[in-house]
């Protein structure tokens, strides 16, 4: 199972120049200034973490915290 | 066999990144440091990728003082060769050069990875041949391919060449190379109607995740840790790639170099233009060099300089 904070730590390492802590939990990450390449990485990590795979079609889900929490609580039950 | 010089040549034509990256609403940090960089180099008009082969082996003769004569092998790495590619690009680079008919010519048909291949390749070729001198080319203009208007690919590759020149009196030994395929992937990177299309999620996981165990693997294999190795050269594929398997490696990631901010990425070109800068620090021992794309297709190298 996944963690909020599981998901910050792999914005932290992941992104730099943005301050994580001031991003609501259900703010868009784009409107914070996370990239398309920043994204690659976050789920890269998440991915590694909890064994679930993202297909492309579904990394428009994942917007925010919220969303990518959301997401792989569903898939890793 | 070993590694004796190595030149370039980068067309002086080029784009302005940020321009381009300003088309598909990309800002200046984006581009500066995520793809890395800020100019990719392009052929000049009515230049094929056998012109810019020849200035490359020529800046090799001119700075190294390799005889054309004394070469007996010249190979070059493209997929993007002179027209449709028959005949072989070598074969042109050969005449344009008015080398002598005892000289074996081929090409290599790999995409970043083969550089390291070629070492490879060239290196055996060599020794059961009864080779004392040989050139290996790389040169593969994307430029060719690419759709402008496609934001995954244009902001990222730029047109090089390079020559290296490979001697039983070189300085610089080569490590048995680590190769490695994954054909299920071959359509992430591919030409589809003329145009090159990349799936960029899928070749940056492929590298996130592939390359940093088969770095493992090779520095087990050789018997070394990271911290032997003085440099790490591999494939300029983006800073972010870069960025992202070098945190892998904490201990050495200021090791890892980053240089493809005048030109881009380069292709099989990337890493021997990092190599030819890195081969003249009078510090630097041990290299490791790693290619991957294409294919998929990966490998790596370590060079020791001979004095070691």
């Amino acid at each position: 199972m996944i963690t909020i904070e599981q998901i910050k730590t792999a914005l932290t390492e992941n992104v730099t120049n943005i301050n994580i802590e001031a991003i609501p939990l259900d703010g868009r990450l784009r409107d914070y200034g996370i990239d398309s390449l920043d994204y690659f990485s976050i789920i890269n990590e998440l991915q590694s973490l909890t064994g679930v795979e993202v297909p492309d079609e579904d990394i428009d889900q994942l917007i925010s915290i919220d969303a990518i929490y959301t997401y792989f609580q569903e898939r890793s039950k | 066999m070993k590694i004796r010089a190595i030149a370039s040549h980068i067309p002086s034509n080029a784009i302005d990144n940020l321009e381009q990256g300003a088309k598909f609403g990309e800002s200046a940090d984006f581009i500066e440091n995520k793809i890395g960089a800020l100019r990719l180099s392009r052929l000049e008009p009515n230049e094929d990728t056998s012109d810019i082969a020849v200035k490359a082996v020529n800046a090799l003769i001119a700075q190294s003082g390799l005889s054309k004569d004394s070469i007996e092998a010249l190979v070059v790495v493209t997929q993007n060769g002179d027209g449709s590619n028959l005949p072989h690009t070598s074969a042109r680079v050969h005449a344009k050069l008015d080398l002598g008919k005892n000289v074996a010519v081929f090409d290599i048909s790999l995409g970043c990875s083969g550089y390291v291949y070629g070492l490879q390749i060239l290196k055996g070729f060599m020794q059961v041949s009864g080779m004392r001198n040989a050139v290996l080319v790389t040169a593969d203009p994307y430029s060719k391919i690419i759709d402008m208007d496609d934001r995954v690919t244009s902001l990222l590759f730029g047109d090089a060449a390079t020559a290296t020149w490979l001697s039983d009196e070189g300085q610089w030994q080569l490590s048995p190379a680590l190769m490695r395929s994954d054909g299920s992937g071959a359509s992430a990177i591919a030409v589809d109607n003329g145009k090159l299309k990349m799936n960029g999620r899928q070749v940056f996981n492929f590298a996130a995740m592939t390359i940093p165990p088969h770095i493992n693997e090779l520095l087990n294999q050789e018997s070394l840790v990271e911290t032997d190795i003085d440099l790490y050269c591999l494939h300029q594929g983006s800073a972010a790639i870069l960025d992202t398997i070098s945190k892998r490696f904490p201990d050495v990631k200021d090791r890892f170099v980053l240089d493809m901010k005048q030109q881009g990425n380069t292709i099989s070109s990337s890493i021997p233009l990092v190599l030819e800068k890195a081969i003249r620090q009078d510090q630097v021992k041990r290299i490791l060099i790693c290619g991957f794309g294409v294919g998929l297709s990966w490998a790596s190298m370590i060079l020791t300089n001979g004095e070691i």
